[in-house]
């Protein structure tokens, strides 16, 4: 399966990268990255120039169309641009034809051929592989209360959302596939933060302090997520002791029997005790 | 009712009076529970001799409820119960019963809290008056 | 159109549109067959617990109409049915209906019960939205009428699997037909009108309130079957998660309405009230709950609807100007946690309970019907539609009334179902009367031996029997003398309760009947028509209201309730054994209708009433006719006042049967309902006219009196001042002025306290207009509530988008205007939290509509009343909104509240209908409770003759007196005064009264 890994998941979001490719080996998939990929503009491309910020993410579109009928991006980020670009192009949206045709120029390659942009918790949560995850989980969880967090990038704006954008369902589903028990709380849907930790730490403290008491009082003993700002921005503002907040592609590469340590490693709040909670 | 709360007996016209006091329902108002309604087409049908069977019967007190004058429905049934009520009051009076024992009001449909009001006013006034003495002589095969 | 067209008319919908279309056409003579998805009559009125701004319990009204169309020999009901298809033209329709099968017979059914109490599956109660839980076999709702079960297929275990079949075993007459099948009928009808009313909005899709996953979130018509008495909680209200009461509630506004994002960006026009009307209902339950609303703009625009909401406000209900954007749920209490903004800041409040106040929608299967009856619907869903003709369809011949055609409260929709039936009526005139039957009654009985009273005791639900020991009532009843029966009833205007009553007054061979139950107001006629149906004369009934006038007033003294309504039972059983029959004869009545005022409501009774075969005398006291039409350049809806006046003269003017007169008033009215003979006067010269009904159409008048130095200021108009200079193309046009318009300018204050209702929609209009007009100009529009409700609100969207700049003020601090070189208009916007100074060329000021001058002297002269704020008083906000309580006259237009042009032709429409359904027959019932002279002691005193205030009472050839029963009045003034007791009054004579009065103390006496 082709994929993107994009620019978090080679760095400050390593440990997603590494349990994205063991889940997806675990699962009876190889990863192969998508050659020449290039950086999706993330957020700030935006506020530089609108073509622009369509033409980088077009040029992954374009160069996945031509290698296969899939792309998984992991990164929340990345598939929110990547999407973006893909529907408004189809759309024909003046700024986003033009970045196409810029794309096609320097690639050679079609950003309006179809190619499925694919993220783990759509893919997870579709039937027959949420019944796979159930066959597959060699140490389930045991019932462990863990709150899942969707953030915002997945399921805004509407174009783009993968899941109900008020009351979503998949990452529910999929942990209580591989053993878990998902708590209801009020914070699902709420934004960590996002980019604001340089410009305002004290607001992205204030929601992350919202959101993991939120997440204690329904009982979890972790926050589940499947986007590395909301992984980075929970983990590092927390007050002590924090809530460990688990990238999805650990929870379910635990529960697929993968050794957790390496990834939780790089954990900034200790999550070792969680990982013991598996199977 | 038990001894020592009076009985208003209310002859209340088919158009204003009843109606105001379904009104009065309908706003969910609350007023003494001693008032009995007897309605009527008009104020103008209830005559002297049915004010005084109502006393003779057991009431302490008779209110004559009609519309607005002016607004009666049928014209002005409603100035000629006026005058019979008056004239009553005085034959009472002159008999040793306290005139205030039987008033005649006047209110449109629309004033459902002015009949909670207007009973709520005639049964305090009767709870102040001595019991009841008045007896009128009975009517053979009424 | 061939030949003549067939007298039958196809009703589509069971709900109250559908019943009244229905109602007013077979009273007019025609056939009806009334076709219903639904396992019975009902439609969304059903599910209220109660109805604004009256609080009348919603079935208590809709149960006596679902009896009468049951009942009514010219209407067939047609329940679980479908239109299909329909082939033809108007006049000669062809339509195919399909109808699922019911699985029980109706007939040999006696609604015992026995089936669903033995059935074994059990399922979710779609009637209590899934609140609740039901067998597959069962009534859809306790007041179903057709008093019968019907069969839930998809879960019946025959129907499915093939197995049980215990209700059929344990069904004494045997009424299950289980192997029943659906069939296909075919309608030949010359008419359709379609009323498949409304569905809800589906809360669901507001995801961020959690609706269907917070346990706690309510939509509004889940807690509406949670506050009924014959809900799934018996009308308690509990929390869904843990059964408490809940103390804290919050309703949002707006759920599913003003919502562009989900296609619903119009407003649905009644959620505003139904909001305040469960806070108030929830209040009176529970006095110390805590109901905090959550709203937008207050659209409290119908005839007392500010005062009701006022009400509702010092009963404790807390109104927060703000939307909250979503909903938190504590997942340890399932408490709801709010964030809202007001003029503190950010607040953060937590209630136990929350109700979503959702939207109209198009019915469900909309599609499907437009398919089958192949007329257009418009861009939202709603059915397509005339806006002069509000009620027409895309296709002739097929009519459309009701909730379908756009969100409308239930007085809307009364009168939009009347004005369609009468333009059925119109185009089916030449069939009148060919298929209708005859009602026949059973001989009556003659009145014989002793009297036998049955006494009724009703429960009306939990309104009487919260207070009132009913059994003890009931039972105190059966000891009374001359009572020979006594029982309780739930309902007793219900059909199964009237088929009771019959059926007890046969069996124990009862000739007098006391019902204890609400009003005569509101069911007297319903029970004197059960007597006659039990072959009994109607004057023999009698009824105790210890409803309105007991349990309703005293609600805390339980005690003092029963004991009363035990005394009110014995006068009414005392009165019951001195009633005699009473004959009424028939009085042919005149086929003419005045038509009083030439506005749109007038024009158009007129042009119904004449197109029906009536003739009307139009009278207009003005020089020309078209009222406010003559001073609009568009109304309300878009359409070229002028123009739409022309055309309205023209087809006035072509209709032989309409006689106009201008410049002419009506000075004086005699003569009774079907019968009346009025005078009317123009300069000078006066002359007679009989007619059988009048209609009375008056309109309204802009305010005069508006302050802002209007009247010595030029650049200050008012609303219509500023329609006529717009009449000119080229007002304003290219000017680069500035526009302030000023809302609520005389209306909503102490001396005037209702909402005029047109102002905020039609300023939006002129100041689109002036916008278009004068690109480089500016407009502000300035309001307190900005009221443009139902469909109106996407012209106030467009308006916005348009530039022109809505500011919201507070009326405690309205706006300041300087006169200088420009007006300066100083105002705070609430909403920025900004103090604003607009430098005006123009101040354009939305006045109120106030009562037409002379209002008052003109209901006079035929007794109708006027309610506490001038305007005409109808017999019955919500069921007959265009009657008087004065028989034989019809309300119309702006006179009875403030209305737009189409809305009031749609009344006059409704009025002709009902003014048509009065005088159709050709005759009316006369006698009854009326006066007769006792020649024996009458001593020809002329006493009678003086205090009539009709001149009635004549003197024969032998000195005595003597009234003619058709034209008595009732009122018993003559009674009253006659001295020697010679004249009775039927249903009221002395001997009546007098036992009325011995009864009241039986009760004491025998304690």
């Amino acid at each position: 399966m082709n994929w993107y890994p994009g620019c978090s998941l080679e760095g400050t979001a390593r440990e997603y990268g590494a349990s994205m490719r063991e889940a997806c080996r675990l699962l009876g998939h190889e990863l192969t990255e998508l050659p020449d990929w290039s950086c999706c503009g993330a957020g700030v491309a935006g506020g530089t120039d609108a073509v622009l910020s369509r033409a980088l993410p077009l040029r992954n579109v374009a160069l996945a169309a031509a290698r296969g009928e899939e792309l998984l991006v992991p990164c929340a980020a990345c598939y929110n641009r990547l999407r973006r670009a893909q529907v408004e192009l189809a759309e024909g949206q003046p700024q986003a034809a033009a970045a196409g045709r810029r794309v096609e120029r320097s690639t050679g390659r079609s950003p309006g051929a179809p190619v499925r942009i694919l993220h783990p918790l759509q893919w997870w949560s579709e039937p027959e592989v949420l019944a796979e995850l159930g066959r597959r989980a060699v140490r389930p969880w045991g019932r462990l209360p863990l709150a899942a967090y969707y953030g915002c990038l997945l399921l805004r704006p509407a174009a783009v959302a993968l899941d109900d954008p008020e009351q979503p369902r998949r990452m529910e589903a999929i942990l209580t596939a591989v053993g878990a028990r998902p708590v209801a709380w009020p914070g699902r849907t709420e934004c960590c933060g996002a980019g604001l930790g340089l410009a305002a730490p004290e607001a992205v403290k204030r929601r992350v302090r919202q959101l993991a008491e939120a997440a204690r009082a329904a009982g979890a003993r972790a926050l589940v997520t499947a986007c590395p700002m909301c992984q980075g921005n929970l983990d590092a503002y927390q007050e002590a002791p924090g809530l460990p907040v688990l990238f999805l592609s650990e929870v379910v590469a635990g529960a697929l029997g993968a050794d957790l340590k390496p990834f939780l490693r790089r954990h900034l709040i200790d999550s070792a005790e969680v990982a013991d909670l598996a199977g | 009712m038990t001894r020592s709360e009076p009985l208003l007996v209310a002859f209340c016209c088919y158009w204003c009076a009843y109606a105001a006091a379904d009104l009065a329902g309908g706003m969910r108002l609350s007023y003494p529970p001693n008032v009995r309604v007897v309605e009527v087409p008009c104020s103008g049908r209830v005559e002297p001799e049915l004010i005084l069977r109502a006393l003779n019967e057991g009431a302490d007190g008779v209110m004559v409820a009609g519309c607005l004058e002016g607004d009666c429905h049928y014209q002005r049934g409603n100035l000629r119960a006026r005058r019979r009520v008056e004239r009553l009051r005085r034959l009472l009076e002159e008999l040793g019963v306290e005139p205030e024992r039987v008033e005649m009001f006047n209110l449109s449909a629309a004033m459902g809290p002015r009949f909670a009001q207007i009973v709520a006013e005639m049964t305090e006034r009767l709870r102040g008056l001595p019991p009841r003495k008045f007896q009128a002589v009975e009517e053979a095969g009424a | 159109m061939q030949a003549e067209p067939v007298g039958a008319v196809l009703v589509v919908g069971g709900g109250i549109a559908g019943m009244q279309a229905a109602l007013d056409l077979a009273e007019e003579g025609f056939r009806v067959h009334l076709v219903t998805r639904e396992p019975s009559l009902g439609g969304r009125m059903a599910r209220l617990d109660k109805t604004f701004p009256t609080n009348d319990c919603a079935m208590c009204l809709l149960g006596p109409r679902m009896g009468a169309v049951e009942r009514h020999p010219d209407i067939q009901v047609h329940t679980l049915s479908e239109l299909v298809a329909l082939e033809g033209e108007a006049g000669n329709f062809t339509a195919r209906v399909r109808e699922e099968a019911r699985r029980v017979d109706v007939e040999a059914c006696t609604n015992c019960g026995s089936c669903w109490e033995k059935c074994p599956a059990r399922l979710d109660n779609a009637f209590d939205l899934g609140q609740g839980k039901r067998k597959a076999v069962g009534l859809f709702f306790p007041q179903a009428v057709p008093a019968a079960p019907h069969i839930v297929g998809e879960r019946c275990l025959y129907v499915q699997k093939g197995t049980c079949r215990l209700c059929e075993e344990v069904c004494g007459p045997g009424a299950l037909r289980l192997e029943a099948k659906g069939r296909e009928t075919v309608l030949e009808v010359g008419a359709v009108i379609l009323a498949p009313g409304s569905e809800a909005f589906d809360a669901d899709r507001r995801g961020e309130y959690g609706h269907g996953v917070y346990r706690n979130v309510l939509s509004a018509p889940e807690l509406e079957r949670l506050l009924s008495p014959s809900g799934p909680t018996a009308g308690e209200v509990r929390r869904p998660s843990d059964g408490r009461v809940p103390r804290r509630v919050a309703f949002i506004s707006c759920v599913g309405s003003r919502d562009a994002a989900r296609g619903r960006a119009y407003c649905s026009a009644v959620c505003c009230m139904y909001t305040a009307k469960e806070a108030r209902l929830l209040l009176e339950h529970h006095p110390a709950t805590e109901c905090t609303v959550f709203y937008q703009d207050l659209r409290a625009v119908g005839k007392g609807f500010d005062a009701y909401v006022e009400g509702v406000r010092r009963m404790g209900a807390r109104y927060v100007r703000s939307l909250p954007s979503a909903l938190a749920e504590d997942p340890a209490t399932r408490n709801l946690s709010v964030r809202y903004r007001d003029d503190a800041g950010f607040n953060r409040e937590e209630f136990d309970l929350v109700v979503l106040a959702v939207g109209l929608e198009p019915p469900a299967r909309a599609g499907e019907l437009a398919r089958a009856a192949r007329i257009e619907l418009d861009a939202r869903g709603f059915c397509r539609t005339d806006p002069v003709w509000p009620g027409r369809t895309t296709r002739e011949g097929v009519l459309a009334a009701g909730a379908f055609l756009g969100p409308r409260d239930i007085p809307d929709t009364v009168a939009s179902a009347s004005a369609a039936a009468s333009q059925v009526a119109r185009a089916l005139a030449p069939a009148r009367g060919r298929l209708s039957v005859t009602r026949v009654y059973p001989p009556e009985r003659a009145d014989q031996g002793p009297a036998r009273i049955g006494v009724a005791v009703c429960r009306c639900g939990t309104n009487i029997a919260s207070v009132v020991d009913v059994p003890r009532v009931a039972g105190f009843a059966a000891r009374l003398p001359g009572v020979a029966w006594a029982g309780e009833v739930t309902y007793a205007c219900s059909q199964g309760s009237l088929a009771e009553l019959a059926a007890v007054v046969e069996r124990e061979s009862l000739n007098r009947l006391v019902v204890a139950s609400c009003s005569i107001r509101t069911h007297l006629p319903l029970f004197r028509e059960a007597m006659r149906e039990a072959g009994l004369n109607p004057f023999l009934v009698e009824m105790a209201n210890i409803r309105d006038q007991c349990s309703w007033v005293h609600r805390d003294e339980p005690e003092a309730a029963t004991e009363k309504a035990e005394d009110l039972v014995a006068m009414a059983a005392y009165k019951a054994a001195r009633l005699t029959p009473l004959a009424t004869g028939k009085v042919p009545v005149v086929k003419t209708v005045l038509v009083v005022g030439a506005g749109p409501a007038g024009l158009a009774a007129a042009m119904e009433l004449a197109g029906q075969g009536f003739e009307v005398e139009l009278v207009e006291r003005e020089e020309h006719l078209g009222g406010n039409l003559r001073r609009l350049s568009r109304t309300a809806e878009g359409v070229d006042a002028a123009a739409l006046l022309a055309q309205l003269e023209a087809q006035v003017a072509a209709e032989p049967g309409i006689r106009v007169h201008t410049l002419t008033q009506l000075v004086a009215v005699g003569g009774s309902p079907g019968r009346f003979h009025s005078t009317l006067e123009r300069q000078g010269a006066r002359w007679e006219v009989a007619h059988g009904a009048v209609v009375l159409a008056p309109g309204t008048r802009e305010l005069d009196q508006v302050g802002y130095d209007h009247g010595s200021d030029p650049r200050v108009l008012t609303a219509l001042e500023l329609d006529q200079r717009l009449r000119r193309e080229d007002f304003a046009a290219g000017e680069g002025k500035t526009t302030v318009l000023l809302a609520c300018v005389g209306s909503r204050q102490d001396d005037r306290p209702y909402c005029s209702r047109t102002c905020c929609i039609q300023g939006v209009r002129q100041a689109r207009e002036l916008a278009r007009r004068d690109p480089t100009g500016r407009v502000y529009l300035l309001y307190r509530d900005l009221r443009s409700y139902g469909f109106w609100e996407e012209e106030y969207l467009a308006a916005r988008e348009e530039g022109v700049v809505f500011l919201r003020f507070d009326p405690a601090a309205p706006p300041r205007v300087e006169p200088g070189e420009t007006l300066t208009v100083r105002v705070r916007d609430e909403i920025a939290e900004l103090e604003l100074e607009l430098a005006a060329d123009r101040l354009v000021l939305l006045a109120a509509a106030v009562p037409a001058p002379g209002l008052a002297q003109l209901t006079g002269l035929f007794r109708a009343p006027l309610n506490a704020e001038g305007f005409l008083l109808e017999t019955h906000a919500k069921l007959a909104p265009l009657e008087s309580p004065a028989a034989g006259v019809f309300l119309a237009g702006s006179g009875l509240y403030p209305r737009t042009a189409g809305e009031a032709m749609v009344q006059g429409r409704g009025a002709a209908a009902r003014a048509a359904a009065l005088l159709a027959r050709g005759e009316l019932p006369a006698g009854g409770a009326v006066a007769t002279v006792d020649p024996e002691r009458c001593a020809g005193c002329l006493t009678c003759v003086r205090v009539c205030p009709y001149g009635i009472p004549r003197m024969n050839a032998l000195g005595k007196a003597e009234i003619d029963p058709a034209v008595c009045h009732g009122c018993g003034t003559c009674v009253g005064d006659c001295p020697a007791d010679a004249i009775e009054l039927g249903f009221y004579d002395n001997r009546e009264l007098r036992g009325k009065l011995a009864g009241l103390t039986v009760r004491r006496r025998s304690a």
